[in-house]
C-alpha cells in the first residue's frame, strides 16, 4: 500500500479536479487521492512483475527501473481513480491530463517520493517517466 | 488480498437475499458477489487508511450511502448483476455480511441505526446509518 504524506494530501486537495465547495466534496477529493495511491501501487507492482518477463534475450538486462509514460499513468491510474469515486460522467479529458495539470504530475511524483521511490521525467522524450528506487527489485 | 473464512462463506450462502426479492441467483453468482464484495471492501478500507495514517486519524466515519455507491454498486457490476440493483439495495442481510467481513479483516465496526438526523464528523456530514471503522487493537 502506498501512503500519502500530509504535504501531498494538502497539495492534492488544493488543486483537485473535484469541486471543493463543501466538506463533503473535500471528503470525495480525499477518497480520489486514496484510490490514486492504491492504483499507483498496483501499477508499480504489476510493472515490477511484468518488466523482466517482457525483456527479450537480446535486449539490455533489466535495470531495476520501470519505464512508462504519462499516457499510461493517466489511463491506468488517474482516470480510473476519478471514475471509481465520481462515476463515468466526470468530464476529464485524457489529453488534458497528459498535457496540462502539471500540479497532478507533481503530486504523482510526491506519492512516489513518500513511498521511497523516485519518479523522473525525461527531457529528451517529453511524457516519458522512469520510476526507480530501492523497492524496485529485479525478480529472480 | 483478503481471505474469507469458511464460517463466513457458509453464513453468506445460508443468508442470501430474502425470497421476496424474487430474483434467482445461482450459487456461482453468490460466490462471485462475496468474492468481489470482500475485494472491494478491503480496497475501500485500505484506500482510506493510506490517507488516515498521515492525518493521524484512527477511524473512518462513513455511511451506508457511501459504501453502497463506492463498493456495492461496483460489486454488482463486476458480478454481472447490473440490472439487479434491488437485490442488494439496503438489504439488512447484506449489511450484516459487510459487518462480518470488516470484522474478519481485523477492523472494529460500529453501526448506528437510522436516526433521521445523521451526524457531522471531521467537518463531513454523514447521512443515516453511520458506519465507523477502526483498526482492531486485538
Amino acid at each position: 500500500m502506498f501512503i500519502a504524506s500530509k504535504e501531498t494530501i494538502s497539495k492534492f486537495l488544493e488543486n483537485s479536479l473535484v469541486h471543493k465547495e463543501s466538506e463533503r466534496d473535500k471528503f470525495v477529493a480525499r477518497t480520489v487521492l486514496g484510490y490514486i495511491c492504491q492504483y499507483l501501487f498496483e501499477f508499480t507492482k504489476i510493472h515490477q512483475t511484468m518488466n523482466p518477463l517482457q525483456v527479450p534475450d537480446d535486449w539490455a538486462p533489466y535495470t531495476g527501473q520501470i519505464v512508462t509514460c504519462r499516457e499510461d499513468l493517466a489511463m491506468q491510474v488517474i482516470l480510473p481513480a476519478y471514475d471509481r469515486v465520481m462515476g463515468s460522467a466526470i468530464g476529464i479529458v485524457p489529453s488534458e491530463l497528459v498535457e496540462e495539470h502539471f500540479w497532478l504530475w507533481s503530486v504523482i511524483s510526491e506519492i512516489f517520493r513518500d513511498n521511497k521511490l523516485q519518479m523522473s521525467q525525461s527531457e529528451e522524450a517529453p511524457g516519458a517517466i522512469i520510476i526507480s528506487g530501492p523497492k524496485i527489485l529485479r525478480l529472480k | 488480498m483478503f481471505p474469507i473464512s469458511e464460517k463466513l462463506y457458509q453464513k453468506f450462502m445460508e443468508l442470501k437475499a430474502p425470497p421476496a426479492v424474487g430474483i434467482v441467483i445461482t450459487p456461482e453468482e453468490l460466490r462471485a458477489i462475496l468474492g468481489y464484495l470482500s475485494l472491494r471492501l478491503y480496497e475501500f478500507v485500505r484506500v482510506h487508511e493510506c490517507i488516515m495514517k498521515s492525518a493521524n486519524e484512527t477511524e473512518l466515519v462513513t455511511d451506508r450511502d457511501t459504501v453502497a455507491r463506492w463498493v456495492v454498486a461496483t460489486v454488482l457490476e463486476e458480478a454481472g448483476l447490473n440490472d439487479e440493483e434491488s437485490y442488494l439495495d439496503n438489504s439488512e442481510w447484506l449489511w450484516q455480511v459487510i459487518k462480518d467481513l470488516i470484522s474478519e479483516m481485523g477492523y472494529q465496526i460500529e453501526t448506528s441505526p437510522a436516526s433521521g438526523q445523521g451526524i457531522m464528523t471531521n467537518g463531513v456530514w454523514h447521512s443515516n446509518f453511520v458506519i465507523t471503522i477502526r483498526k482492531s487493537t486485538n
